[in-house]
């Protein structure tokens, strides 16, 4: 399954979170929870928009590890980031993924159907 | 005419020996005539052996053509990758004076262009710095052969430049959190690390062309 953030989401992705601003990071880590409880691997396409900030991209990535408890062995091997046009979002979200660390299991909310 | 023989002794030339003995026996044989009539053979286009005096003159010109093609097209190559480093450095400029403009301004709404500005100025950096590395990668033939060979064939090999990590070095520094929060206030310390970041990618930019171009 594949999932282009221009096309499927937004060509101006906004903040980290939703409080700070339209088409945010957290608000796109629930698109790829969503996809991901239907498909074991997606493809996230980041060509075609305006620009993305570190922060959107570590939310919606680290996030995934950070706050829906999935590991960076699951993350890395069930999505897939495409960036033909900058390979700089695919290192950043690499980086992201790598320096992402579990929340407590308290704190974590489990929606995409792995296990906690 | 018949062949003449003529038979000496030994006794004859001289030798004091009691039985004769031949000493050399001389043939004359028949004067003979040859003519050979080879039938005049004209050359037409399609004979291979009209061509064979030229062909090493055309391998030569054929060597000096490749040779003089490739050599002016490593030139031009070398002058676009420098063409897109000088470029890079420009946008990454541009962002690094719009990310500090964006951190300095107060207002929520006025700085909205600033960030959007940055982002998108980044933006073309990160194009840019993937179209150096991708246009200066070492050919798949060099990674074959380094896998092959004991012996270096790294002096022969072109040296790729890859910025994408700086590239993505002074996006994380500035667009760091709280960058686009409606609610921070203006930060005038965030400018030093994101000149320090746009000056260490534009010497490394400098450093691997320089070492790209030899």
């Amino acid at each position: 399954m594949l999932i282009s953030v221009a096309r499927d989401y937004t060509r101006h992705p906004g903040p980290r979170y939703e409080s700070q601003g339209q088409f945010s990071g957290e608000r796109f880590r629930a698109v790829l929870v969503e996809a991901l409880k239907k498909v074991q691997r997606l493809i996230v396409d980041l060509d075609g928009t305006s620009g993305f900030g570190s922060s959107f991209l570590d939310e919606a990535f680290g996030g995934l590890i950070r706050k829906e408890g999935m590991t960076r062995d699951e993350v890395r091997k069930r999505v897939v980031i495409k960036s033909e046009m900058d390979e700089t979002y695919a290192a950043e979200v690499e980086e992201a993924i790598a320096l992402a660390e579990p929340a407590p299991p308290a704190s974590r909310k489990s929606s995409h159907g792995a296990a906690v | 005419m018949a062949p003449q023989s003529e038979v000496k002794s030994g006794a004859e030339v001289g030798f004091a020996t009691s039985s004769p003995r031949i000493e050399r026996i001389i043939l004359r044989s028949p004067e003979v005539h040859v003519q050979v009539n080879v039938p005049e053979k004209k050359n037409t286009v399609w004979d291979a052996g009209v061509y064979a005096p030229a062909i090493p003159g055309i391998i030569v010109a054929i060597f000096g053509l490749w040779a003089a093609h490739e050599l002016a097209q490593r030139r031009d190559r070398r002058k676009s990758i420098g063409d897109l480093c000088e470029s890079l450095k420009k946008i990454v400029g541009d962002a690094s004076s719009a990310a500090i403009d964006a951190w300095l301004e107060p207002n929520a709404s006025e700085r909205a262009a600033g960030i959007a500005s940055t982002k998108r100025l980044l933006q073309s950096a990160g194009i840019t710095a993937t179209t150096i590395k991708r246009r200066t990668q070492a050919r798949q033939t060099w990674a074959w052969a380094r896998a092959r060979t004991r012996w270096s064939v790294k002096f022969l090999e072109r040296r790729s430049i890859d910025l994408i990590a700086d590239v993505s070095r002074i996006r994380q520094v500035a667009m760091d959190d709280p960058f686009e929060d409606p609610e921070r206030v203006a930060d005038m310390t965030r400018a030093d690390a994101i000149n320090a970041a746009t000056s260490t990618l534009i010497s490394a930019a400098d450093r691997a062309l320089f070492d790209y171009q030899g």
